[in-house]
């Protein structure tokens, strides 16, 4: 029979249909590639939202603070020194020219941390731990007037819209994360996270309200001194690690404000040293 | 530290993938390779009509299906790959082994009834997925049916086999 050799099958490459690239190396391209991506549309996210931040009309800040920000009246003990700070924190403020819209309000924390903060809408926390550390008002008076400072540039905005578009495009790649933690984590981003610039504007608007205010700077080193003193590793990060200029810097710019003859240095007002032993019920 | 855990977790499901996924892509495309040279003699056509000699010879329908499925590495670089567009080439040896095993199968078929040629042989594929979770980007299961279909006739003059 004709058959066999009319027709046959040649042998053919069937190898043509499968590509010889690895799946191993199409992943780590894609990977990579992709990574990449998120971490350019992360930056520019992030310096976008910092950079728009700040046009957010203050009276918008305030009303978003007040969402947050536990706002019960202070323990009967607490009441008057927090008046006392309520009204050093305005004096500083009428000599650093605040926007008209913009008002400081100072609270009180029973936190052992030597510390204070600014946070969102003009708020400032002051913790009994700075209190302890400090003796004169003047000292008091640095750390409010730099946290003051922070608020007139509008950094803890700045930080939080920083916050809220890392914590955004986190969340779409992750997945899962609720909408509470993601702005609670955003907010803590607004405490910590000034920049040495911002720090370094705080520090110098802090000392020209010194200067307006008591006609001096001397003794607003006092805090920074104690810090140098008990913390000594945090004085010895360098500089580019530590998001504040670190102390011994710190220190330097400070003094060299300092005036040869000029009075001694206040003592906290008594409100406000009562602060000191106040516990909170 | 549940995001640690998720990522170790699909570490440890991508390596199982692709590691297991390979061994049986080698292994499948040796036995692949073998039958194909010993079913070499059955021979296949698309051509709807068979010559003339074949008249009055015995003939029949052979099918050949398989269903496959593609590893979970494979199936996520795909996925990666969708993003950007372009050949999905992760893929590809899954397709090319389904295409070539169900040919294999519906040749074994004709073998059994002593045919010698398929003609009219046609493939269809059919996409079988679910898609579990809400659309939430997750693809369903990568998974195919791959059907080969054909007449398959007896030659003039061989031997029969008994009963067809």
């Amino acid at each position: 029979m004709a058959f066999d050799s009319d027709y046959a099958n040649p042998e053919v490459p069937h190898e043509v249909n499968v590509s010889a690239s690895s799946p191993v190396r199409d992943f780590l391209r894609l990977t990579l590639g992709l990574f990449l991506i998120t971490v350019a549309v992360t930056a520019g996210v992030y310096y976008a939202a910092r950079w728009w931040a700040p046009l957010i009309p203050f009276h918008y800040e305030t009303a978003l603070a007040s969402t947050v920000i536990d706002d019960d009246a202070p323990p009967s003990c607490a009441a008057a020194g927090t008046q006392a700070l309520q009204t050093l924190a305005e004096g500083l403020a009428a000599k650093m020219d605040l926007p008209a819209e913009m008002s400081i309000r100072v609270h009180f924390s029973s936190s052992k941390e030597p510390n204070a903060f600014a946070t969102l809408g003009g708020n400032i926390v002051i913790n009994k731990g700075l209190l302890t550390s400090v003796h004169s008002e003047n000292a008091l008076a640095m750390v409010m007037a730099h946290e003051i400072g922070h608020i007139k540039h509008r950094d803890p905005i700045v930080a939080l819209g920083g916050g809220v578009a890392v914590a955004v495009i986190f969340s779409t790649v992750i997945g899962g994360a609720d909408g509470g933690a993601l702005v609670g984590w955003a907010i803590g981003f607004t405490q910590m996270s000034f920049s040495r610039e911002q720090e370094t504007r705080a520090d110098r608007d802090a000392l020209a309200a010194l200067q307006g205010y008591y006609g001096y700077t001397n003794g607003a080193d006092e805090f920074f001194d104690y810090i140098t003193r008990e913390y000594p590793r945090l004085a010895q990060m360098p500089a580019f690690i530590s998001t504040h200029p670190t102390p011994p810097s710190r220190l330097q710019s400070i003094r060299a404000s300092f005036s040869a003859a000029s009075p001694q240095p206040k003592p906290l007002p008594p409100a406000i040293a009562q602060l000191r032993t106040c516990i909170e019920d | 530290m549940d995001v640690l855990i998720a990522l170790i977790f699909a570490a440890i499901l991508l390596t199982v993938g692709f590691v297991f996924g390979s061994i049986e892509q080698r292994r499948h495309y040796r036995s692949i390779k073998q039958r194909e040279v010993d079913l070499r003699d059955i021979l296949l056509f698309n051509e709807k009509h068979p010559p003339p000699e074949f008249a009055g010879q015995p003939f029949a329908l052979v099918c050949g299906s398989v269903v496959m499925g593609s590893d979970h590495f494979r199936q996520f670089v795909a996925g990666l790959k969708a993003i950007f567009g372009g050949r999905l080439t992760s893929f590809e040896a899954m397709l090319d082994r389904g295409r070539r095993e169900a040919i294999l199968r519906m040749k074994e078929e004709a073998g059994k009834m002593g045919a010698k040629a398929v003609f009219n042989v046609r493939m269809e594929t059919s996409t079988l997925s679910y898609s579990h979770e809400q659309g939430n980007g997750k693809a369903g299961l990568a998974c195919v049916e791959l059907v080969v279909y054909g007449t398959a006739w007896c030659a003039p003059g061989e031997v029969k086999p008994h009963g067809v």
